[in-house]
């Protein structure tokens, strides 16, 4: 039972033309990660932008045709299970009045990240988001291989084929801009052996390109990006190569090189017959307008959203299609499944080409066991549905790993924000205790100064003694309140729970420091002002005599004063330059405040004794 | 729930088919060897079968049509009346019903049960079996090789159980087990039991240990006691095999490489 051998194999679209959808009565278009900057009611013109995007995962919208916006609000997407979505409503007025294209004439010039941004400006899509991720071309890491896949990966799918046979000349203009641009070292164009007719239509183009033509053979999720690489890349190519599917570069040429955004995409509608047609259809053109162009009535058949292997039912027809709509499939309704239990004949793990053991799997996926789930890989799973192709027992393994991925892609989006916010909040915290000490220290140093200032002043002779005392006193009992307050205010934020870090304990000891720098300070203005009024009470005679005595203690004192200050502000500046501080660091500022609370004990020391 | 467009395999109900189809020529002979009583034998261990099974759903509150339309119980009462030819016919039914409620929906349904109800119903009905030893039936034994060939041409034999034991037969030839190749009990046995998956371990390198050791413990019993029926002694041996598939599991399978 090898895999080649009983797919379906791929079948060229042939002489069938590609049909040209007729204008759809409604519009219904996808808001994902852009913003809208249109109103309800407003008319558009054809290729007016909607909706910019908003994040580094989402592109700009654009108008498919002129009409009016009927409604702005969420539509159910084409996803099982998926919750509603923004979108808006866009009713046609058949004009199709367009806007005049600006065509790029100096796109050579652009870089890497200014081409994906335009890319991204103009809402051209690659396998997930933008077509050229804005992650990868911020970095302008050089690129060792560029490959576009133009590879049909399931059964059914014929859309990158009749794109290629009918536009061939402009996809290798869209190839020869990229690799213009984005200058890999080896562009390869990856294309299937069963796609004939694409391989004629490119052969003849191919020659002389700074492309080269890759006709694959290999089995069935051959066209998946990770099988590419694997087919492709030389082992040294692997870390820096780039996977592009050939709609979104086509797109990209259409945008880059004629100005025009992405509004539209090829569609291949296939029965069970074997019957199948192409038809270009507008963005967000109901499901139910491409059966009826190709013939089809929507009401008696089930539809299928995807090739013959990932694709999922969609619940209605109204629902739009969007730039990931390859392929509807049209079948006669069934009635549902039953699925019976696992008879564990083993066929999905050895049909599995991720080597994955797609029963154990599902037994804790569908037991929503996900930490299990992940130890048996579930990430390498490339739900490619070869699975649920041969279960007997018709088990919904793929759905399961599906509905298993996107709970874990939830669980992981969630914690990233969490992560964020965490990050966030100890920031803040860390700015206001930097804010706080700033300011302690500015008012300690400000009460320091104010008391040597009042103490001179009251040291020199002077005639109006008793006034200055006074004055002196009030002043520096203001001063000492201040640094009071300074001090209550930075043991608050001690008290309050915060992150547990070094930064914490470095946040800790700093404000430890401060509070008893804040507390010498007082110490010093008290007696200051003590000795200030000690100094008023004296008589002239005395306070001459005092004065040579004092002159030298106060002076002392002073200095201490300024230098503790001095090693104060050190501390924190090396404190506030490096945020989760040191051990060293602390440890520095640590013994620096110990010294200059040395200092001032042995100026007050001396203080005493001479006092004595 | 989405159903795959395309299907690349049978179904159950279907393969269980092909299984029963399989086993056509077999029934053939037989019915040709012991004539109208053969076929009363199948139409009432079949009418047990189904009785069995539909009590035994309902008893576990379950829909007992698309339960019956799988067609597991009618194999299993095929099986068994093919490798009880001799047996008086309620023992047929008994033990066929017995099988089915004992070591199926008792262990919670096809794909559940941890033993086979076929080795399990053979165990079950052998100590009223008539002694003596069996003469080796060469046509019939042709005919379920031919059966299993062909399963094994349509994909549907899991060969590497059943490849493991004849090898250790094919070995041991020297020893003296060549007359057990003339055994359809054999062959039955090693076509539409140890291909079975619930009972033998899902790994391939786990099904090749099992079939071996079956051989092995099989073959060393019918040359060092006196049991002269092939039969029964490897049922015996697939259900005390079957117990250890679980730690065969254990053994070797791993999730793989990190990719």
């Amino acid at each position: 039972m090898s895999r080649p051998s009983i797919l379906p194999a791929h079948t060229d679209p042939g002489s069938q033309p590609l049909l040209t959808t007729p204008l759809p009565a409604q519009l219904r278009l996808w808001l994902q990660g852009a913003s809208c900057c249109v109103e309800v009611g407003q008319r558009v013109l054809k290729h007016q932008l909607l909706a910019e995007a908003d994040s580094e995962f989402g592109v700009a919208v654009h108008a498919p045709t002129s009409g009016h916006i009927r409604a702005i609000g969420p539509l159910p997407q084409a996803l099982p299970d998926a919750p509603l979505l923004d979108g808006l409503q866009l009713q046609p007025d058949g004009l199709d009045e367009a806007l005049s294209l600006p065509a790029e004439s100096n796109w050579p010039a652009l870089s890497a990240l200014a081409l994906a941004m335009r890319l991204q400006d103009m809402g051209v899509m690659g396998q997930h988001g933008p077509l050229l991720p804005l992650a990868w071309a911020a970095k302008a890491s050089p690129l060792a291989l560029l490959i576009i896949n133009a590879v049909e990966n399931e059964p059914f799918l014929q859309a990158d084929s009749m794109l290629l046979c009918e536009q061939a000349a402009a996809v290798a203009e869209a190839m020869a801009m990229l690799g213009r641009i984005l200058q890999p070292a080896r562009l390869v164009l990856a294309i299937q052996q069963e796609q004939g007719a694409a391989i004629n239509a490119l052969r003849s183009l191919a020659a002389d390109q700074c492309w080269q033509l890759e006709v694959i053979q290999a089995p069935y999720p051959a066209g998946d990006e990770a099988q590419l690489l694997r087919a492709l890349a030389r082992p040294e190519e692997s870390g820096n190569s780039l996977c592009l599917p050939v709609a979104g570069v086509h797109a990209a040429g259409r945008a880059i090189l004629h100005g025009e955004p992405c509004i539209s995409r090829i569609v291949t509608v296939s029965t069970a017959l074997k019957q199948s047609h192409n038809m270009r259809a507008l963005l967000g053109s109901p499901v139910a307008d491409l059966l009826t162009c190709a013939g089809l009535s929507s009401q008696q058949h089930a539809l299928v959203h995807g090739g013959g292997l990932r694709g999922f039912a969609l619940p209605d027809a109204t629902i739009g299609i969007h730039q990931h709509s390859h392929c509807l499939l049209v079948r006669p309704r069934q009635p549902a499944l039953t699925a019976q239990p696992c008879i564990r004949c083993g066929d999905c793990a050895s049909i599995c080409p991720s080597q994955l053991q797609p029963q154990e799997l599902y037994w804790h996926c569908s037991r929503q066991e996900l930490a299990q789930a992940q130890h048996w890989r579930l990430a390498d799973c490339s739900q490619c549905g070869l699975c649920s192709a041969v279960c007997p027992s018709q088990l919904p393994l793929l759905d399961s790993f599906r509905l298993a991925s996107q709970q874990l892609l939830l669980a992981e989006q969630q914690q990233c924000a969490a992560d964020a916010a965490r990050q966030r909040h100890r920031f803040r915290q860390f700015r206001l205790e930097r804010d706080k000490q700033e300011k302690a220290q500015r008012l300690a140093e400000r009460a320091a100064q104010q008391a040597a200032k009042l103490a001179q002043q009251a040291a020199e002779p002077t005639s109006h003694a008793e006034p200055t005392a006074t004055a002196a006193d009030k002043q520096a009992a203001i001063a000492a309140a201040m640094a009071r307050a300074a001090e209550r205010q930075q043991q608050r934020p001690a008290v309050a729970p915060s992150v547990n870090s070094s930064e914490r304990e470095a946040a800790i000891a700093a404000n430890r420091q401060a509070a008893i720098e804040a507390a010498m300070a007082r110490a010093a203005a008290r007696k200051a002002a003590q000795e200030a009024a000690k100094a008023a009470a004296a008589d002239a005679p005395a306070m001459a005599k005092d004065e040579d005595q004092n002159k030298p203690g106060l002076n002392q004192q002073q200095q201490a004063l300024i230098q503790a200050a001095m090693h104060r502000a050190n501390a924190q500046k090396a404190a506030a330059s490096s945020s989760p501080a040191s051990l060293d660091q602390d440890k520095k500022a640590l013994i620096a405040a110990a010294m200059a609370r040395a200092a001032a004990r042995k100026a007050a020391g001396d203080e005493t004794e001479q006092d004595k | 729930m989405n159903t795959p467009v395309i299907r690349l395999a049978p179904t159950l109900a279907s393969r269980n088919r092909q299984q029963l189809l399989a086993l056509l020529p077999a029934i053939a002979i037989q019915l040709w060897q012991w004539g109208p009583p053969a076929l009363l034998a199948l139409a009432s261990a079949s009418a047990s079968a189904l009785l069995a099974d539909s009590l035994g759903l309902a008893w576990r509150r379950q829909a007992i049509w698309p339960g019956l339309r799988q067609g597991e119980a009618l194999l299993t009462a095929v099986l068994l009346s093919l490798l009880l030819p001799d047996a008086a016919v309620p023992l047929l039914c008994l033990c066929t019903g017995g099988a089915i409620l004992l070591l199926r929906q008792l262990f919670g349904g096809s794909g559940s049960s941890l033993f086979h109800p076929v080795a399990g119903g053979l165990l079950l009905a052998a100590p009223w079996l008539p002694a003596g030893l069996p003469h080796a039936d060469i046509p019939l034994s042709l005919a379920l090789l031919a059966g299993g060939l062909w399963l094994l041409w349509r994909g549907l034999l899991r060969w590497q159980a059943p490849l493991g034991l004849l090898l250790v037969v094919l070995i041991a030839l020297p020893v003296g087990s060549g007359w057990l190749l003339g055994q359809s009990a054999l062959w039955l046995l090693a076509g539409w039991v140890m291909s079975d998956g619930s009972a033998t371990p899902i790994t391939p390198r786990g099904r090749l240990v099992y079939g071996q050791a079956a051989g092995m413990l099989c073959i060393s019993f019918v040359t060092l006691t006196t049991q002269p029926d092939a039969g029964v002694t490897l049922a015996a041996c697939l259900l005390l095999l079957s117990a250890s598939a679980p730690l065969l599991d254990r053994l070797t399978l791993s999730p793989g490489p990190r990719t």
